[in-house]
């Protein structure tokens, strides 16, 4: 085992505050400006009764563990399958958390998947599975 | 023209849009990234040789596609898988285009599944992935 990654091998943790200031940055940036996310009236009218931070704000912080994993395993046929289960709100602190279950052999090689979790204190706002090639010898 | 596309207007193996959606992948659009999602990696900021984005920047360039449908205020995010085949760099110019999967009602609320497929300006592809969404409530 060329690749030094075995079962049960935990993936470090990293926390990420998230803030309005943050979310209307993340809203800019990537065009999605869902008034849920940016447009507090709008938002009390909805099931959440205020913004909330796009899904996908949460999944970068995903990526961000990812790569400092390994970048090339991660950006080069790695892969993620999850699901949005609740909401972040401004002042969460997000936890990203995530270990390895299986060793897999694909077309290219060896994966990793992990289990991975975003948490807000006792809340899972996403779950699912990050997927890294390893590299072969 | 209705102000936003009604649910009932999402056919199964539509495929949208025709042409594929472009999206420049350029120092402007990385670095806004990686300044909203406060992503401190030194990769992304390569001054030597070709600088490539983070994988999940293919949440920007994708709705350049999904935006093809206006979907109501409100909709939110349930599931999204995506494979990074390669990355993106800066000076790529990256072509997009999806295709429903399948709509549903479920407790009320509607959904709609799409996979969506970006290559690169060379034909290779970058990213592919499937994302549901619950469709915003019509007015």
């Amino acid at each position: 085992m060329q690749h030094g990654v075995q079962i049960g091998d935990v993936l470090p943790e990293s926390r990420h505050k998230v803030t309005q200031d943050q979310i209307d940055r993340y809203a800019e940036a990537s065009g999605d400006r869902n008034p849920l996310h940016i447009d507090p009236d709008f938002a009390k009218e909805t099931m959440f009764g205020r913004t909330i931070a796009h899904g996908l704000l949460s999944l970068a912080f995903l990526s961000q563990a990812m790569t400092a994993w390994d970048w090339k395993g991660w950006a080069f046929g790695g892969g993620l399958d999850v699901a949005f289960l609740g909401p972040v709100y401004p002042g969460d602190e997000v936890v990203v958390r995530g270990k390895v279950t299986a060793l897999e052999i694909g077309e290219n090689g060896v994966i990793a998947v992990c289990e991975v979790a975003c948490t807000v204190e006792d809340r899972t706002v996403i779950a699912g599975t990050a997927r890294r090639r390893l590299e072969t010898a | 023209m209705a102000a936003y596309t009604s649910f009932t207007e999402l056919k199964v193996g539509q495929v949208f849009p025709d042409p594929a959606a472009r999206f420049d992948v350029t120092e402007a659009s990385v670095d806004a990234y990686l300044g909203a999602t406060e992503d401190s990696a030194e990769i992304y900021r390569k001054k030597d040789g070709p600088r490539p984005a983070p994988p999940t920047l293919a949440a920007v360039y994708m709705l350049d596609a999904l935006s093809h449908f206006r979907n109501p205020p409100g909709g939110i995010h349930t599931k999204q898988s995506f494979v990074f085949h390669q990355p993106a760099y800066v000076g790529d110019t990256l072509s997009t285009q999806a295709r429903i999967l399948e709509t549903y009602v479920k407790k009320g609320r509607n959904y709609v599944v799409m996979e969506i497929v970006t290559h690169n300006q060379k034909k290779a592809l970058v990213t592919t992935g499937v994302i549901t969404r619950i469709w915003g409530k019509e007015a």
